[in-house]
């Protein structure tokens, strides 16, 4: 593990209100992009995994300095966390949109690589690669081998 | 012989000798390494990743990224806009991972180089017979047409509608099954990337591949290249393994226009002109998303079916690229309940990329822990182009019945009627709100036939450091608008072939390499070679 609990409650919270719920969406554990993320620190270049964790400071205490909040991220409602959100991802500061769309990237990739949301909107890709590579195989078979 | 850090983990330092040394197992490197092998030399392949196949291929990008590109897929070049940028790192290098589109460089690309470069050896007629093996070598032709998706079908029908002229991809590939899986490994092995083409040929010749093993140093005798030094590393943990040496007579960098100058810059080397890193061309892309009112089930069939080149001479290709939906919904401005909204519409979507042959220049450097960084800005004329690429794109989406479509600007979410495209011109859409990204990285090491402008000679070799050569995108003088993969190789092969028929010069061995030639290379290439 090479995230601090600081950062990993952090992540947490902005998979709360990142990954789809309701209305049909298939509801998959915020805890698990935060291992997700986890794993994936080895592999960033170095710059960017010193970097990582001052960002997501900057978002758990962005509120003093972007208002309108005098508390951190993590503590913040479901509802205000969006309000704070929807400045991120608006914001004049290039540094902010960016760091937005990065951490809501790796959110949503983990959403929608959950099986279970792929089958939700109608992807079915193991099912497809079968009946194409026998279909390819029933029709060159005889030229591949 | 097969190498990987498996088989040497716990042991010590290793040193092994060989006429050539390549760095990069991607289409450069291993174009070159069965050159060279298949001419009689001793080879060895060097590979920072590790050697997967299709039996070790998936379907989930969570896991697939780690094992295949570099950096998981997560580096970014730093201007504005900021561009992502994706690169394969495994055995086969970026060819196991792109889209098999298989395109010779255009010929007014190669007339700009003749001309403006003095690059007289890289007209189409003296580069034909190149061109002619690689493609035999990796089997390029179009697609059977039961695999192209009903994307690429729809595409062709909008571009119809509007009188652009659209053509069928070229691909590398045997019967493609259309299994839309290009970017994390072809499962059925269909698709002829380095990986399963050139390394096979290399290891058939005797030469050696080495996995899982990263070059730190470039060894010289004070003039002349003489090896590496490279470590074992295990390619997904990074566990340090044992220190690897090869002294070879040549030294040849295949490690991409990103790595292969951070390289470079790293051991001082072949930089008398101060222009390695420099020129760095990406290609910007823009991705634009259909919506439409019926299922298409874009997944379903190849990647990119065919490309519209109406408007290539303006610096603009538009094909469709359809991705998983993990990929796609990262880089779509929702979230939340928003996001799945849209994206629950999935099957409905038509992705398509614009890609912009770039006039800007960006530089390769090292960062304060040594690792390279790209700095690219994005110029008045490219942003112009590229929100041009963008609407021209969505035209062809409308054209075709899309009923929304989603752009890539920050402050300009979506249009939902071709009407709406005026947009784009008519509120300023300032670079800092394109998202952009790009899989093509070229010129930091630029041929040239001034030694003071350029970082090789017209043949690859470096200026500054004899036997020390570069085979990848690298060298290209400048960008060239369409995939380079077919590019690399041809050049790549190119230079394999001088080596070898510069037999004396480089091995001091005497004797005629055209006479060790084996069979299977097409005769005029040894005829083009021996003439060159």
């Amino acid at each position: 593990m090479s995230l601090s609990r600081l950062s990993r409650r952090i992540i947490r919270s902005l998979a709360e209100v990142v990954l789809p719920s309701g209305d049909g969406a298939p509801t998959v554990s915020p805890a698990g992009v935060a291992d997700f993320v986890d794993g994936y620190m080895p592999y960033l270049p170095t710059m960017l995994r010193v970097l990582f964790p001052v960002g997501l400071m900057l978002l758990e205490f962005g509120a003093f300095i972007f208002g309108p909040s005098l508390v951190p991220f993590s503590f913040m409602s479901k509802k205000a966390k969006q309000r704070y959100l929807e400045g991120w991802a608006t914001a004049r500061w290039r540094i902010r949109r960016e760091l937005w769309k990065a951490l809501k990237g790796l959110c949503l990739l983990y959403y929608y690589s959950q099986p279970e949301v792929g089958k939700a909107i109608g992807y079915t890709v193991a099912e497809h690669v079968e009946l194409v590579s026998a279909e390819r195989l029933r029709r060159h078979g005889s030229e591949l081998r | 012989m097969v190498l990987s850090y498996a088989e040497v983990a716990g042991k010590s330092a290793q040193t092994l000798d060989a006429d050539v040394v390549v760095v990069g197992s991607g289409a450069g490197g291993g174009a070159i390494a069965a050159e060279l092998a298949e001419g009689g030399r001793s080879v060895i392949l060097l590979e920072e990743g590790g050697h997967y196949t299709s039996k070790d291929f998936g379907f989930d990008p969570m896991t697939m990224v780690k094992k295949l590109y570099r950096n998981a897929g997560s580096a970014v070049i730093l201007g504005t806009p900021n561009i992502l940028f994706s690169e394969g790192r495994c055995v086969g290098g970026s060819t196991v991972i792109n889209g098999g589109m298989s395109w010779r460089t255009p010929e007014k690309i190669l007339q700009r180089w003749v001309w403006e470069d003095g690059l007289t050896d890289l007209s189409p007629a003296k580069l034909e017979p190149y061109f002619a093996q690689v493609e035999e070598r990796i089997s390029v032709g179009p697609q059977d047409p039961e695999s192209v998706g009903e994307d690429a079908h729809l595409m062709a029908a909008g571009a119809d509608k509007l009188g652009y002229r659209h053509i069928p991809a070229m691909r590398n590939h045997k019967h493609c099954a259309g299994s839309n899986n290009c970017g994390f490994g072809c499962p059925t092995d269909a698709k002829q990337s380095v990986l399963i083409t050139y390394v096979p040929r290399l290891l058939a010749s005797g030469g050696t591949l080495v996995s899982g093993c990263r070059v730190e140093r470039v060894l010289t005798d004070g003039h002349r290249a003489t090896g590496v030094v490279a470590r074992f590393r295990h390619p997904e943990t990074g566990a340090r393994g044992p220190a690897l040496t090869v002294r070879a007579k040549i030294v040849v960098l295949s490690c991409g226009a990103i790595q292969t100058p951070a390289l470079l810059l790293k051991n001082r080397l072949a930089n008398a002109s101060d222009q390695v890193g420099r020129n760095f061309l990406c290609h910007p892309n823009g991705k634009v998303v259909g919506l439409f009112d019926r299922d298409l089930y874009a997944w379903k069939g190849v990647i990119q079916g065919n490309q519209i080149r109406e408007f290539l001479d303006e610096g603009i290709m538009i094909t469709t690229t359809m991705v998983p939906p993990g990929l796609l919904a990262m880089s779509l401005p929702f979230a939340g309940a928003r996001s799945y909204e849209v994206m629950r519409e999935y099957n409905r979507m038509l992705v398509a990329g614009c890609l912009v042959e770039d006039t800007s220049a960006g530089r390769v450097s090292l960062d304060l822990f040594g690792q390279a960084k790209m700095r690219y800005d994005l110029s008045d004329r490219d942003h112009a182009t590229l929100l041009r690429g963008v609407a021209l794109t969505a035209e062809i989406m409308f054209a075709a019945g899309a009923r929304r479509v989603l752009l890539p600007f920050d402050c300009l979410e979506s249009v939902d009627s071709v009407d709406d495209i005026a947009k784009i011109w008519k509120q300023p859409i300032p670079k800092d709100m394109v998202e952009c990204l790009t899989v093509h990285a070229m010129g930091t090491c630029r041929m040239g036939v001034d030694k003071r402008a350029s970082v090789v000679d017209p043949w690859g070799e470096s200026w500054d450091v004899p036997g020390l050569f570069v085979a990848d995108a690298s060298v290209f003088p400048g960008p060239i608008g369409v995939n380079p993969m077919v590019s690399i190789m041809a050049l790549a092969t190119r230079t394999g072939r001088r080596i070898l028929d510069e037999e004396k010069r480089y091995f001091g061995s005497g004797g005629n390499a055209i006479s060790k030639t084996v069979a299977g290379r097409p005769s005029d290439v040894s005829r083009s070679s021996t003439a060159a």
